[in-house]
């Protein structure tokens, strides 16, 4: 699907509504009529009828406010008393997504299909193609016997009318784990969080939008109005290209909506670049064969849960996020961090980072901006509360980004040792393949550099923007 | 006169998909892009409650409301075409 699509815009103005019901102190008076103002009667509905799409509002803004859908599903409760509980809440926990199950559309299962379209050749390819005789002609139309097909693909691939179509389950299709599948009780998709490592894909491959992320937009709100401590946001690299106008105007914004300080996440890039170096340098002497980064967390997820065997191998350097709110709570003691990203897998990284308080995605960032009508092309510059980071820092964000900065920090101290990177660009099941060889010693490389998103963080599941135009907006190296 | 093509780049229409319609210099041959004038603009001020209508794109002095690429681009070339007409 493309990035701007109407679950996403629906996400963000949701977001938004809640964000400014709750400035202008009206959220719990105010935030039940939303799914009936938003389905008004007398309106073509999204869905079956208005109230299934009320419900849906309901649900929404549920996982908006950060509320667990699956654990929390009494429907005799108010909105507006699941709004006061999360305003009570001062922690987030591990569990960062949640579904819907009511919008689960219970999609049949992936599958090839011949659709009306075939015409019953006599060449037949489809029948003479498949390894497992999965398909007959009857009454001179091809027929897929289920039982048997291994979805290869073959069919598809060689019918003259392309009259064999695949169609599947979105969510499992872009899962690379198969961490998402259908309860064949209830008939809905539920994640298996033994093996999920929340990338995120599900949340935007499915039309539906069924799998949402807990969002912690009112445990920021909150920390905004009612400041005890400075509140720091941490903006990620790949902030280029998400919002109209320059990085100092966004800086200028994001202090408008009440930030203290704004940190340039590209600075603690630097830092792992540099100690992913001296890492690097220091395994290589050890006779170490090879080093994976470990900026992605997404991909350090799925190592330990799916290539034990890579683990090892992983480097103990931190993340960028991490240092960077090393640094901010190192000379604000007393502050609120808040990483601002692409990533959905950096929330459940953040749950476990005692120095970084709160996750947001670009996507929400842009709620707050909608909510508190913040006009960023109006606004005047400002400056990140931190030093200038390096070009490479900075593009760190896009795949060969890491790698390069490593190479980089290796030649100002060391050149004569060769950096020879593999590169894994968008962790699918081939991907998880190559760790495995890589961990068996059996690629020429001495460096891996796995991002779990295809094409970088550009493309993480919370960008706003597509990457073929954000990425545009990247200072090119010298 | 060049045909003027006016992107709202305010927050609302930008992060709602309008960021997507900059690359529309792309979707444009060379000889159209002869006859158009594109450029991003502030916020028209049509945004106002989380109109669902966003992303604009004003065409001479016509708005057009949820744009996106194709049928930015399939605006532009009516307009080159009614303008030759005329
Ligand atoms: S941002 Fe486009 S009309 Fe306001």
């Amino acid at each position: 699907m493309n990035i701007t699509n109407k679950i996403n815009n629906l996400r963000k103005s949701l977001g938004a509504e809640i964000i400014s019901l709750y400035f202008a102190d009206k959220l719990e008076i105010e935030i039940d009529k939303t799914p009936i103002k938003r389905a008004p009667k007398n309106r073509s509905s999204l869905r079956c009828c208005t109230y299934k799409d009320r419900a849906m509002y309901r649900y929404r803004l549920l996982s908006l406010m950060g509320i667990d859908i699956e654990k929390e599903d009494d429907e005799y409760r108010s909105i507006s008393s699941f709004a006061k509980e999360a305003l009570q809440r001062n922690q987030i926990d591990h569990k960062i997504l949640t579904v819907i199950d009511i919008a689960c559309a219970s999609c049949q299962q992936n599958t090839y299909m011949v659709t009306d379209m075939c015409k019953g050749c006599v060449a037949r390819p489809c029948e003479e193609n498949c390894p497992k005789d999965a398909i007959q002609i009857i009454n001179n139309k091809s027929i897929i016997n289920q039982d048997l097909c291994i979805s290869c693909g073959k069919c598809e691939k060689v019918c003259p009318y392309n009259a064999i179509i695949y169609s599947p389950v979105p969510c499992e299709d872009k899962c690379p784990v198969n961490a998402i599948s259908r309860n064949p009780e209830t008939g809905k998709e539920e994640i298996d969080y033994d093996k999920c490592i929340y990338c995120g894909r599900c949340t935007r491959a499915c039309p539906f939008g069924t799998i949402m992320e807990r969002s912690q937009i009112l445990d920021i709100s909150k920390q905004l109005k009612h400041k005890k401590n400075p509140v720091i946001a941490m903006i990620a690299p790949s902030i280029i290209g998400q919002f109209p106008g320059t990085i100092g105007q966004i800086i200028y914004g994001l202090k408008e909506l009440g930030f203290d300080y704004v940190y340039e996440v590209a600075v603690g890039a630097d830092i792992t670049a540099q100690k992913e170096a001296e890492e690097f340098i220091e395994k290589q002497k050890e006779g170490q064969p090879i080093l994976g980064t470990s900026c992605c967390p997404a991909y350090v997820e799925s190592v330990k849960k799916h290539v034990k065997t890579f683990e090892k191998y992983i480097s103990h350097t931190k993340t960028p996020m991490a240092y960077t709110a090393e640094l901010a709570k190192k000379e604000h003691p007393e502050s609120t961090t808040l990483f601002i990203g692409p990533c959905i897998a950096k929330k459940y990284e953040g749950t476990n980072d005692q120095n970084v308080d709160y996750v947001l995605t670009f996507e929400e960032l842009s709620s707050f901006f909608l909510a508190l009508k913040i006009d960023l092309l109006k606004l005047e510059e400002a400056k990140y509360d931190t030093i200038d980071a390096t070009i490479e820092a900075q593009r760190f964000c896009i795949n060969g980004g890491v790698a390069a900065a490593v190479k980089y920090y290796l030649n100002k101290t060391t050149p004569d040792i060769e950096i020879n990177p593999y590169y894994i660009n968008g962790l699918d099941k081939k991907g998880l393949k190559q760790l495995e060889i890589a961990a068996n010693g059996k690629l020429p490389n001495n460096l891996v550099e796995c991002m779990s998103c295809e094409g970088g963080c550009l493309s993480g599941p919370g960008v706003i923007v597509s990457p073929a135009v954000s990425a545009r907006k990247l200072v090119k190296p010298t | 006169m060049k045909i003027t093509v006016q992107i709202c780049s305010g927050t609302a229409c930008y992060v709602m998909g309008g960021a997507e319609l900059l690359s529309i210099s792309e979707h444009l041959t060379p000889d159209e892009l002869e006859q158009v004038d594109i450029k991003g603009i502030m916020c028209l001020g049509l945004c106002e409650n989380y109109n669902p209508n966003t992303p604009y794109v004003k065409i001479d002095d016509e708005i057009i409301k949820n744009v996106t690429i194709e049928t930015l681009t399939e605006r532009i070339r009516l307009a080159i075409k009614a303008k030759a007409e005329k």
